[in-house]
């Protein structure tokens, strides 16, 4: 009787606090992927596009403190040209939650919002805000559908959004005295619906110089777009599963185990009672 | 009979894991480090062919500037030998690329990039030599200003192509490095895997042989 109400009690226990544990985001997280980028240079004098050429690209998501539950993860996206000539750079510092995945204002390097990459749980036409390290804008990341990569059921996300990369670029882009750098962006994002895991994403962007005094777009910069490797695609799959498992094993067969297993050890104890009340009568 | 049902659920998921830990790293062999491997040879021979090109494109230089007609006409066919050499290895790049029929592929891409800026080289080169060809019927050969614009435009195209394989290569050693972290992943869960189904494996023994001792001692 008392370990069917002690298994009864440890049930929420389980449920709200050691499972949740045992999925929250590892401090040794990370996430490395190959991005395939291409890049389109405007050509002034030809008023003309120059032509696709491939560029070197790194990105990575790293923990690098954990602050009792808040994660603070480095988020590196570099391109270089073929001549080494750095063509965007950025380091941000997200602060994540590491049990629900959302941003945490006060603790990065700015405050954000949405997750990093998705909330666990996903229902089917759920959207969500997602934030995007080239872009650091919020992404109001629209479902498109459901499709399967590898054998791994993932939810299609898309949006069009614009942000201004001025403070970004202007390392890169010379002069910048009176002129900005907005985009026009084209974003999609593949999403494995039980962990919230990012399985890949394609962008396809154009940045254009404005003038700064009074907003009027100039002419176009760069038409660019990232895709991430099929290589890496698949090691994103082959985490996503096995986070998958250990998400069902923890969440529905334990946790159903211990309600079965308490309300047996309880009906089998009442049942006891009853027979042995009913033999002394 | 509930002791035999276990043992034969568990000794079935050690089979599977067992199996799928195979399948899985027979696909990133065949599918991934194996035409990796064949596409790094090609484009490092097309490679050698580029360089082989651009000393050719200089040697003409070199033989206008010296008046050389002789040894002039023998490196204009060398260099056009060499360029269609280079035109059949990236036909075979090609072939053995195509066959998988998906487009977006960064292999794939690389391979039209490739060909897009190959294909603007040598037409820049088939007009240089025309123009070398041309200034062959002079009296005595020398540097046009036509020719020494040609080969600055062609150096131009010829430093993209140079930066197209680098990145292709690059990218595949990428690929090499990523292909054996997922190798890692994937033998990392199998393992987990196994040390999973053991520990199920013994916990349903200590169960069964508890169980049975209850049972004697009724």
């Amino acid at each position: 009787m008392l370990l069917g109400f002690t298994l009864l009690l440890f049930l929420p226990i389980w449920f709200w606090y050691i499972s949740p544990e045992l999925t929250k985001i590892p401090d040794d997280f990370e996430y490395k992927v190959l991005v395939f980028s291409r890049d389109n240079f405007y050509d002034v004098d030809k008023t003309e596009f120059s032509g696709e050429f491939v560029s070197n690209t790194e990105h990575f998501y790293r923990v690098v403190e954990n602050h009792a539950g808040i994660l603070l993860i480095t988020s590196r996206f570099t391109v270089q040209q073929y001549d080494g000539k750095e063509i965007f750079s950025v380091e941000r510092t997200y602060a994540v939650d590491s049990k629900t995945r959302k941003h945490v204002p006060g603790y990065g390097d700015r405050d954000r919002e949405g997750y990093l990459f998705a909330p666990p749980g996903l229902k089917k036409g759920q959207n969500f805000t997602y934030w995007h390290v080239n872009y650091d804008n919020p992404a109001n990341m629209e479902y498109r559908g459901e499709e399967a990569i590898a054998g791994l059921t993932v939810y299609k996300y898309e949006t069009n959004y614009h942000a201004d990369q001025t403070f970004d670029l202007e390392q890169v882009v010379s002069p910048l005295s009176d002129r900005g750098v907005n985009v026009d962006i084209n974003l999609q994002l593949w999403v494995e619906p039980v962990t919230g895991r990012k399985i890949k994403y394609e962008d396809h962007t154009t940045a254009y110089f404005y003038n700064l005094t009074t907003g009027e777009r100039l002419h176009p910069w760069n038409r660019f777009q990232n895709n991430v490797d099929e290589i890496s695609v698949l090691k994103q799959v082959e985490i996503a599963k096995h986070e998958k498992l250990k998400r069902f094993f923890l969440e529905r067969i334990i946790t159903d185990l211990i309600a079965i297993v308490a309300i047996l050890l309880l009906s089998y104890q009442l049942f006891n009672r009853k027979q042995k009340s009913e033999q002394r009568r | 009979m509930v002791v035999v049902i276990f043992f034969s659920l568990i000794i079935s998921a050690l089979i599977y894991n067992s199996l799928s830990l195979h399948q899985k790293l027979q696909k990133v062999r065949t599918e991934i480090s194996n035409p990796t491997f064949e596409q790094n040879i090609l484009i490092t021979r097309i490679r050698f062919l580029c360089t082989s090109i651009e000393n050719s494109h200089y040697k003409i230089l070199a033989y206008m500037t010296q008046d050389r007609k002789d040894l002039l006409e023998s490196e204009i066919e060398s260099l056009k030998e060499l360029t269609v050499v280079r035109l059949q290895e990236l036909e075979k790049l090609k072939s053995i690329i195509e066959p998988k029929k998906e487009k977006e592929t960064a292999p794939y891409l690389f391979t039209t990039i490739l060909e897009t800026k190959i294909t603007a080289l040598d037409l820049k080169q088939a007009e240089f030599i025309r123009e070398v060809e041309r200034t062959q019927n002079d009296k005595k050969i020398k540097m046009t200003d036509a020719t020494t614009k040609l080969s600055e435009e062609w150096n131009e195209l010829h430093r993209e192509v140079i930066a197209t394989e680098s990145f292709f290569l690059l990218h595949n050693q990428k690929e090499t490095l990523e292909s054996r972290e997922l190798t890692d992943i994937i033998n990392q869960h199998s393992l987990e895997n196994l040390y999973f189904l053991l520990i199920g494996w013994l916990l349903v023994v200590v169960v069964m042989f508890k169980v049975n001792q209850n049972n004697e001692k009724k």
